[in-house]
């Protein structure tokens, strides 16, 4: 009963403190619970609507020409393989929506069939209870492409095959759930059955007939594995690209893990960054209660003393704190994991027009509940080791005098001078109690460290320095000429690649040129994409050097950590029948299929395909000036053939989705670190402002105005700020890189570089002095209500 | 003729308590003329200690008038306060009450820098005086915590006069100091007051009355008595002493 008055009381008097304790941990309830439950349904949602409609393992795409029914029936007859399904697809040279915005997927045009059973309503909240009929003329699209593009129901899109086109008007969006995320290139549009049998009849016609080889005709191979074999999706199309040869003749293999994992990738990145956010803000609780409790023991000595004098001992005084503490927790958890339900509910919304597969919106309550106990518990017990102090607390000193206030001369003190009053004192004041800023300063750290962390991230998305770093190629001209392989056309290739570099250095120069290709095609077995280079640019090298010989390769660098390769290794590698040994001589950085994938030199790839060469020439302009960068366009475009395509990238430019997903993360961190820093400021001084009252009234009466006395209050918060930037970006120096690397490893992230500008140190930096600044000033308006009067003793 | 530095007119401070009005001060008329050392004294509960903030602005009168060069401080706002402290008026506190982080001779220097009108080098030139005048000027770079509770008020005398005020107003300046110390402060204020400062304290310790050139007794917030003495001599105590003893039996202190 004597402990629940005293925490009674404590919370009466204290509602700052308390308060304060149930916001954060409410934050942190919210979050973790959100989190906790994200994670599960996003992959649990992503499989189910995956094995709700496909019971393959193995989904692959091979150009007609290539399949015969020898290949079927070879893999058919596999003893792993349990069925085999084969779908007619077409697959276009390209497409253009009815509001100018052109397609860079892949596309492979299919016939409406009964596994597309899921149209999104209009709103996107759900979906539709009756299937529209598609008729003749019709198109239903996955939901993330037409998002991604900006078209809605009743838009058109057009197909090319060569010179021909074909429209269609958007009758639906639908759930795709094997390759309908943004994040995989290849998007599978359906059209009614009158509709493909007639576009397909006529490209067999056109394809038949042509003198070049046309790919206008595929096949779409579902394999499905064996009940009684439990190999996994990538060992079984391994296994079976080595027993069979359809893999090798295949565009492209996604296996089902890869699909899963492929349209959580997004969702499951930015949950780790939140992740590592939460566990972060959770020591800044920690901090926060650390310095709230010690400020307590403080403030209140003689009280606690008076408690210790008249019986209560340390144990007890300690369940005080206890108590008080842990009902703000309690109430914090409890109230955030209230609020996690429509939060789980609703954020999903956000990434389903990205994926467009519906996630389930339940909170795990289970996992989310043992979390926020351990959570809880670890409070607890944090709690009792903070307040261990109590017992140190000296009854008859109390008694007598209380504690007074004891300074000591700091190293850090700077005479205070006439000029710069407020900014003297405020320095003074700090030097004087660093100790008791100690935590303040940790937290602005914190908070600078992980603002500078997310800010580095979103700004390689503009950053060229350090996309190139990570991997991504540069280049502000590209020109591709999309001919057929042959000796003739070889030449003819090289040819504009020559007088577009000449047109190049009439305006300025290129610093780096890459000469690219990518062909999927069987590295060990397993379908990989293979980046084949002209030039040594090509590559990023992160160990080792880059492929120089035929017989060379390198491999993406965490693909060779996957796999176990070594520099050294000899893989066999495989192309449409032909197959050949080569020495991996070195590893390498790069986004392609989130890492997962090998490079080899033009000389190598000529050794697997007959009349290679590389149709696609990037350059990095030296002088990348926009107005440049025009008349280099302007000029290619009059020069080249038509056959030949010129695009033109200002520095800085990358995918809007995820520029716009990166400034998402951004504002959410930036605004629950602001939140934070206003709850930690406001507790921080709130306990500074009871314990410095007597100095306030002193400088009153010495002729100090109010506004001096916030300023001098805002400032030591600044400096404090100050220290917090300086150990926050140092920390930054060194972790952030390796921080993100670790968060962004599943996109194939193995060397995450920031390139440190002005403006990404800028932001955070300024943000946090702010807040710091801002916040103290709003919080010492109560030096307004400190009367001098308090000076007086009666 | 005595010029009249502060004038109160009507002056009464009254508390809310238990939903009834408590009047501490009740329409008292006063005038504080330069050059004095004028002492309040009365019992405790007397009102001493109020009617010298109400009169320093440090504390908000009810109703009445408290004039200085013709000004009503009760009606000034907050600004014009924290003005008129730091010009006009320097306050001695019984708690001594210096700012903890600051040296001695920042704590007496930081209220000179206030004044933008006098050079800084001017202001540490006067604080270094005044703090030689203290006999505290060996110590000036130490801390509050570092000194004697004599040194420190001692150090707080020199801080009231940084700016050379009209007025100095000390409550109880002698009231947390063992006797060594009093009689050393006490030196002090006579000795500045010698010297032309004007100061009004507020005291209930006799030996602190007899430094005074006029004594004013209080009684439930209203001034019932005065004694008017000559400027402060040592060798003349023992008479002095006689005097103000006997005034203040008649005022039933």
């Amino acid at each position: 009963m004597d402990v629940l008055v005293l925490i009674k009381n404590n919370i009466k008097y204290k509602k700052g403190s308390f308060t304060s304790i149930i916001i954060l941990m409410m934050i942190i309830s919210l979050s973790v619970t959100a989190i906790v439950s994200l994670k599960k349904n996003f992959p649990d949602s992503i499989r189910a609507a995956y094995e709700r409609v496909y019971d393959g393992n193995i989904t692959l795409n091979i150009c007609d020409r290539f399949l015969t029914s020898d290949m079927v029936n070879e893999v058919a007859e596999h003893p792993l393989v349990k069925k085999v399904e084969v779908l007619k697809a077409l697959s276009p040279d390209g497409f253009k929506f009815s509001n100018g915005k052109e397609g860079n997927n892949g596309i492979m045009i299919m016939q409406i069939n009964e596994r597309v059973d899921r149209f999104w309503n209009e709103e996107g909240s759900g979906f539709l209870e009756e299937i529209p009929d598609i008729g003749k003329g019709e198109v239903c699209l996955p939901r993330a492409l037409a998002e991604d593009s900006g078209v809605h129901i009743g838009d058109s899109i057009t197909f090319s095959f060569g010179e021909d086109s074909y429209s269609f008007v958007i009758r639906g969006l639908i759930e795709e759930p094997v390759c309908g995320s943004t994040f995989i290139g290849l998007k599978v549009p359906f059209i009614s059955k009158e509709d493909f049998e007639e576009l397909y009849a006529e490209r067999k016609v056109i394809v038949e007939s042509s003198q070049e080889l046309l790919y206008d005709l595929y096949d779409i191979v579902y394999i499905s594995q064996a009940d009684d074999s439990d190999l996994s999706d990538s060992r079984f199309a391994a296994v079976l690209n080595n027993d069979t040869e359809m893999g090798s003749f295949a565009s492209g293999i996604l296996t089902k893990s890869e699909s899963l994992y492929y349209q959580g990738i997004m969702p499951d990145i930015t949950l780790n960054i939140f992740l590592a956010f939460v566990i972060i803000l959770t020591v800044i609780v920690f901090v926060v209660m650390s310095n709230s409790i010690s400020s307590s023991v403080e403030l209140n000595y003689t009280d606690l003393g008076i408690l210790k004098a008249q019986g209560f001992d340390a144990r007890r005084l300690k369940l005080v704190f206890l108590g008080q503490y842990m009902l703000a927790e309690i109430i914090g958890v409890v109230v955030g994991f209230l609020l996690a339900v429509p939060l789980v509910t609703y954020l999903p919304r956000a990434y389903e027009p990205l994926i467009g597969i519906k996630i389930y919106g339940s909170v795990d309550i289970l996992l989310s509940a043992a979390i926020l106990l351990g959570l809880l518990i670890l409070s607890a017990a944090f709690i009792m080791l903070i307040s261990e102090k109590v017992g140190r607390i000296s009854p008859i000193r109390a008694v007598s005098s209380g504690r007074s206030e004891v300074y000591f001369d700091s190293r850090l003190n700077v005479p205070v001078r006439g000029r710069f009053l407020s900014a003297g004192i405020a320095l003074r004041q700090f030097t004087s109690g660093k100790k008791r800023y100690l935590a303040s300063i940790a937290i602005a750290s914190l908070i600078v460290f992980f603002l500078l962390t997310t800010t580095g991230m979103t700004d390689a998305t503009t950053s060229d320095n350090a996309q190139r770093a990570m991997g991504a190629t540069s280049e502000n001209v590209a020109i591709a000429v999309p001919v057929e392989y042959s000796p003739e056309n070889t030449e003819y290739v090289n040819k504009q690649f020559e007088l577009t570099e000449c047109v190049i250095r009439e305006y300025s120069d290129y610093t780096e040129r890459y000469r690219l290709a990518t062909k999927y095609m069987l590295l060990d077995g397993q379908n990989v994409a293979c980046r084949i280079s002209e030039d040594d640019e090509g590559f990023v090298i992160t160990k080792g050097r880059v492929p120089r010989y035929d017989n060379e390769i390198v491999v993406g660098q965490l693909f060779a950590e996957d796999m176990g390769y070594k520099i050294g290794d000899k893989l066999k590698v495989a192309y449409r029948g032909k197959e050949g040994e080569f020495i991996v001589t070195g590893f390498c950085a790069g986004l392609i299929d989130t890492g997962r994938f090998f490079g080899m030199t033009g000389d190598g790839a000529r050794t697997l395909i007959d009349d290679f060469s590389v149709h696609w020439a990037g350059y990095k302009i030296k002088n990348p000036d926009p107005d440049v960068l025009d008349q280099i366009e302007e000029r290619l475009k009059r020069e080249l053939p038509e056959d030949c395509s010129v695009d033109i990238y200002e520095p800085g430019t990358s995918s809007d989705v995820f520029k716009q997903m990166a400034a998402a993360i951004k504002a959410v961190i930036y605004i629950i670190s602001i939140f934070f820093a206003l709850v930690v400021v406001s507790m921080v001084c709130t306990k500074t402002f009871v314990r410095e009252k007597t100095d306030i009234g002193i400088y009153k009466a010495l002729g100090f105005t109010s506004a001096n006395l916030r300023m001098q209050f805002a400032m030591r918060f600044l400096i404090i700020a100050f220290f917090g930037i300086i150990i926050g970006t140092t920390l930054s120096l060194a972790f952030s890189e390796q921080l993100l690397s670790y968060l962004l490893r599943s996109m194939g992230i193995v060397n995450f570089v920031i390139d440190y500008r002005f403006i990404t140190v800028f932001l955070p930096v300024v943000a946090v002095a702010l807040s710091y600044f801002c916040f103290a000033y709003m919080v010492a308006g109560k030096v307004k209500k400190v009367e001098v009067r308090n000076l007086i003793t009666e | 003729m005595k010029k009249v530095l502060i004038s109160a007119k009507g002056l009464s401070k009254s508390f809310a308590h238990n939903g009834g009005q408590v009047h501490i001060i009740s329409n008292a008329d006063l005038d504080i003329y330069e050059g004095d050392f004028t002492i309040i004294m009365g019992a405790s509960g007397s009102g001493k200690s109020t009617m010298l903030y109400a009169l320093s602005g440090m504390d908000r009168a009810t109703s009445g008038r408290v004039e200085i060069d013709g000004k009503n401080i009760t009606e000034m706002n907050e600004r014009e306060l924290s003005a008129l402290r730091h010009t006009k008026f320097g306050f001695v506190f019984q708690q001594i009450h210096l700012v903890s982080n600051l040296s001695l001779f920042e704590n007496v220097a930081v209220p000179g820098y206030l004044d933008k009108s006098r050079p800084v080098s001017e202001i540490n030139r006067y604080a270094d005086e005044l703090l030689e005048k203290m006999g505290i000027s060996k110590i000036k770079t130490q801390l509050p915590s570092q000194c004697s509770g004599g040194e420190q008020q001692r150090c707080a005398i020199a801080r009231a006069l940084i700016n050379k005020p009209a007025l100095v107003f000390a409550d109880e300046p002698t009231g947390a100091l063992n006797r060594r110390n009093t009689t050393e402060v006490l030196d002090l204020l006579t000795a500045c007051n010698s010297e032309g400062q004007s100061i009004l304290m507020v005291t209930h310790d006799m030996r602190a009355a007899l430094r005074a050139t006029r004594i004013l007794y209080l009684e439930d917030g209203k001034i019932i008595g005065e004694l008017t003495l000559p400027p402060y001599k040592a060798e003349d105590e023992k008479s002095r002493e006689k005097q103000v003893g006997a005034w203040l039996n008649s005022m039933e202190w």
